[in-house]
């Protein structure tokens, strides 16, 4: 029903509605008449105005409804609990081609103890509700009923079409929510005047914010409701839509104000006087520059309005316009205005006194005030920056004083010697830079070579030679241990040739310690060498997979075509075969592939302390089953017994290496792999060293560690044993590193920090 | 090109070689050699020391990726016998995953013809092999 025209008398909480098909059957009735009806239940589908009424009344309705007739029409019903009056409207409903699509009838709302009995009074309350109900519905302009407190209680769809909310959404809110904030409280004012009955309506342009956020200007006009009006507690609101005609003010407004400015703020002047120098014209705009009035100003004096400091000036030049008429006069004055101010201006003069109809001296003049005050502010800053220079020149001349404190200060080490080497001065830092044996001996007046040892004191020698025969600084980078103990100190140093002209007086020395910026230094090479290591591996990685995926595939592609044609059965039958063992191949590579991706990712292990004895041990078990005739003799020298690791790793690095003794051994001798351990500073140092067949390092060094990396044709193997033996290695923070020799052995060795 | 009288295979892959043998036999007119070796330096041995003083239009067929020698080390190898018998001797790489380095060193090298991808098909060997007697096959 919500589009319906009858929305508002559906939703009315003062009037019974209800509406009927052509055929007289009730399809409708709002809330206020359902309550009407004790236990009524919309889904039982059940008529209130039949349960309402007695049955004769509600048949006499019904016959009213199914009849034809194009006017409203009016019965009286009776009311079955009461036995009371119930006046009902009836009214047509028309369908678009004017054919009549079924009815509606309103009736008053009734109390059931309190029944409106005086007709009279019923019939204006139904007339002016119709009405009202009506206006509400079809008004062309805005319309909205607010409590006091801004709630919406009705609003006209033009409304809501004008703001952008539904019916629904307003009635949820009040009127303030969707006003500009700017003009909510003059809104709020007026209204509550209008309640207290201090004025008996208003009218006032504001602006809405429309839904979609941009504002709408209206024009609103809000009355009270008529005294014989249901309820007066709301005000009736007006609302016209004038955002077209304020943007067309605004615009005439806008162009207006441009208007009035170019006129105002045109600083051109013009006067004219008489010979004695009495005003006679003045353009406005002399009036607007000194606030003086037509009438203060006109047949007075001119000068009397000049600043009195220039007025000697301006009377001296009015003399010589007077002498000399032939000639264009250039004058530049103040004035002194009304309130106090002093106006600047500048302009020309001519005698036109002899002119006949004008008779007078014409001057122009422009304000030149603000180009004056600019001027004098440019001169002001320039002073103010002269003084500035002033002062910070003093402060260079009180920084060259501090200067020998920042000398016994800085970071850098100086020493300053003579042409002959002799020292004149040094700071703190320097002597903290040297070593302890020359330290202990620096001071003024003695040879610094000579306190240097003997390769120290060539290398210097050197250097300084340099500096003073090229004339130029020269800088050199140096590292020593400044004490036994200590860790090694980088220094860079430069010696300076000081000169007087051309001349070389003597030798500045500064020493910087520069440790920190090269452990940096060396610590982001090591950074990249790993990175740039890392990468090689990675993409050598991915090509040798990629060949060896690819390899199992190209086999089965030529089998499967090979195996297409006519074919022998023995041949038939080696072909079906390779292809099977081509499938097996890839799938192994395919496992493979997952152990090495899986070798960085069983990080999470915990350390256990292993003795190292005994995994030896148990990997020969593994390696050569007691019934088996040992093969490889192993020597063991484990200086360090247990080592505290990851054991999962620490058995594969071992058990790779072991076997791999085991299958590259010489047949000519015992095969023998010997394997070390030790504590070597903070790191340990394994050893493994075999009599095996051994590797061509000059041809394959770069590759002994590679993924499916083989070397031996006749020995069986996928070259993966190495490559997961160094990842281990790698996860375990430590190296591996290879020597080899063939027909000698192998030796591996590896370190873990 | 004119078609080989003889075909050397080095690749260690020993199902590739029998896979190209029976290809090869079909594609080309008899009578045709082809041997194969799954060890390069055996292979060199045999291109050194036997068709050196032959003058028969030769194939090489040769893989890249092998334990001992890859292809390119082969070629290196080959190289003086390369540079001397160019008129009657050439040489396809063949390979099971060719990839844009193996392409650029294949075209910086003057000895290879060609560098194909495994497997070996009659449509890659149309592309330097296809006269009229051939269509026919």
């Amino acid at each position: 029903m919500k589009s319906d025209p009858y929305s508002l008398l559906s939703h009315s909480k003062i009037v019974l509605f209800a509406q009927f098909d052509v055929q007289g059957n009730c399809i409708f009735s709002n809330a206020l008449l359902q309550q009407k009806v004790e236990n009524f239940e919309k889904s039982s589908g059940n008529n209130p105005l039949k349960e309402l009424l007695t049955s004769t009344s509600y048949t006499d309705l019904q016959l009213q409804v199914a009849a034809t007739f194009d006017k409203p029409k009016q019965i009286t019903a009776l009311l079955k609990n009461t036995n009371s009056d119930l006046l009902i409207e009836i009214h047509p409903i028309f369908d678009e081609k004017g054919n009549k699509s079924g009815t509606y009838v309103i009736a008053p709302d009734f109390n059931e103890n309190n029944i409106v009995q005086d007709k009279k009074i019923y019939e204006n309350l139904v007339a002016s509700s119709e009405q009202f109900n009506l206006l509400f519905s079809y008004a062309p302009i805005g319309m909205l009923l607010v409590k006091p407190n801004g709630l919406i209680i009705r609003v006209s769809q033009s409304f809501c079409q004008l703001v952008g909310y539904t019916e629904e959404e307003l009635l949820k809110t009040d009127f303030q929510s969707i006003t500009h904030p700017d003009d909510i409280q003059m809104d709020v004012d007026l209204l509550n005047k209008l309640i207290n009955g201090e004025i008996p309506t208003y009218q006032l342009e504001k602006r809405y914010i429309h839904k979609k956020g941009h504002i709408i200007w209206v024009l609103l006009i809000v009355t009270l409701p008529q005294k014989e009006s249901l309820d007066s507690s709301y005000v009736i609101s007006q609302v016209y839509d004038i955002s077209e005609q304020k943007r067309a003010l605004d615009a005439i407004t806008q162009s207006e104000e441009r208007f009035r400015l170019l006129t105002e703020n045109s600083f051109d002047s013009m006067t004219m006087l008489n010979e004695q120098g009495e005003c006679l014209y003045l353009s406005p705009y002399v009036f607007k520059m000194t606030g003086y009035r037509p009438e203060e100003m006109l047949s007075k004096k001119y000068i009397q309005f000049v600043h009195p400091d220039d007025a000697p000036l301006v009377k001296i030049f009015h003399e010589s316009i007077i002498k000399e008429p032939e000639k264009t006069h250039k004058h530049r004055h103040r004035f002194l205005c009304k309130n106090g101010e002093v106006a600047w201006v500048e302009g020309y003069a001519t005698n036109a006194l002899g002119l006949k109809g004008l008779n007078a001296i014409i001057a122009n003049f422009q304000n030149i005030t603000e180009l004056v005050i600019t001027t004098q502010k440019i001169e002001e800053n320039q002073r103010l920056f002269e003084a500035e220079r002033k002062k910070v020149m003093d402060e260079v001349r009180l920084s060259e004083a501090n200067l020998k404190s920042v000398f016994n200060n800085t970071e850098i080490g100086y020493i300053l010697l003579d042409k002959e080497g002799l020292i004149l001065s040094f700071n703190k830092r320097f002597h903290d830079l040297c070593a302890p044996a020359v330290a202990k001996r620096l001071k003024n007046d003695i040879s610094f070579l000579g306190l240097l040892d003997e390769e120290r004191n060539r290398i210097v020698s050197e250097y300084i030679r340099r500096a003073i025969a090229e004339g130029n600084p020269i800088s050199y980078d140096l590292d020593y241990q400044i004490n036994k103990d200590s860790a090694t100190t980088f220094f860079q140093v430069s010696i300076i040739p000081v000169k007087e002209g051309q001349n070389v007086i003597g030798i500045c020395i500064a020493s910087q310690d520069i440790t920190d910026r090269r452990q940096a230094e060396l610590e982001r090479e090591k950074l990249t060498t790993d990175i740039v290591g890392r990468n090689r591996d990675l993409e050598q990685f991915t090509y040798i997979l990629s060949h060896n995926l690819r390899a199992p595939v190209a086999s089965m592609l030529g089998l499967t075509r090979v195996l297409q044609e006519e074919l022998a059965p023995e041949d038939k039958l080696f072909f079906s075969e390779q292809l099977l063992t081509s499938a097996e191949q890839l799938d192994e590579v395919i496992r493979d592939l997952n152990q090495i991706l899986n070798i960085r990712r069983e990080v999470s292990e915990a350390k256990e302390n292993v003795d190292l004895h005994a995994l030896t041990q148990s990997i020969a078990n593994d390696l050569f089953p007691p019934h088996v005739e040992n093969s490889l003799q192993i020597v063991t020298n484990f200086e360090l017994t247990e080592i505290h690791i990851v054991k999962h790793y620490l058995h594969s690095i071992f058990y790779n290496l072991i076997s791999n003794s085991i299958k590259f051994r010489r047949l000519d001798t015992t095969p023998t792999i010997r394997i070390s351990a030790k504590r070597q500073a903070s790191k340990i140092l394994l050893t493994f060293e075999d009599n095996g067949i051994g590797i061509d390092m000059k041809r394959k060094s770069e590759h002994v560690f590679g993924l499916y990396k083989r070397f031996h044709s006749h020995i069986s193997g996928k070259g993966m044993g190495l490559y997961i033996t160094k990842a281990h290695v790698e996860i375990l923070g430590g190296t591996i590193t290879v020597q080899s020799e063939v027909n000698k052995g192998t030796t591996f060795k590896i370190e873990l920090s | 090109m004119k078609s080989p009288e003889k075909i050397i295979i080095i690749d260690d892959n020993i199902l590739n070689n029998k896979l190209c043998s029976h290809l090869l036999k079909k594609y080309f007119p008899s009578p045709l050699e082809i041997v194969s070796f799954t060890s390069p330096e055996q292979g060199i041995q045999h291109i050194l020391s036997v068709t050196k003083e032959k003058t028969v239009t030769t194939l090489l067929l040769l893989d890249i990726n092998m334990p001992t020698l890859s292809g390119w080390e082969v070629l290196e190898e080959l190289e003086s016998f390369l540079s001397e018998s160019k008129d009657s001797f050439s040489v396809f790489i063949l390979s099971s995953s060719v990839d844009s380095r193996d392409h650029e060193r294949a075209h910086a090298s003057p000895h290879v013809t060609a560098i194909l991808e495994k497997p070996l098909t009659s449509i890659q060997l149309d592309l330097y092999f296809k006269t009229d007697q051939h269509i026919a096959s």
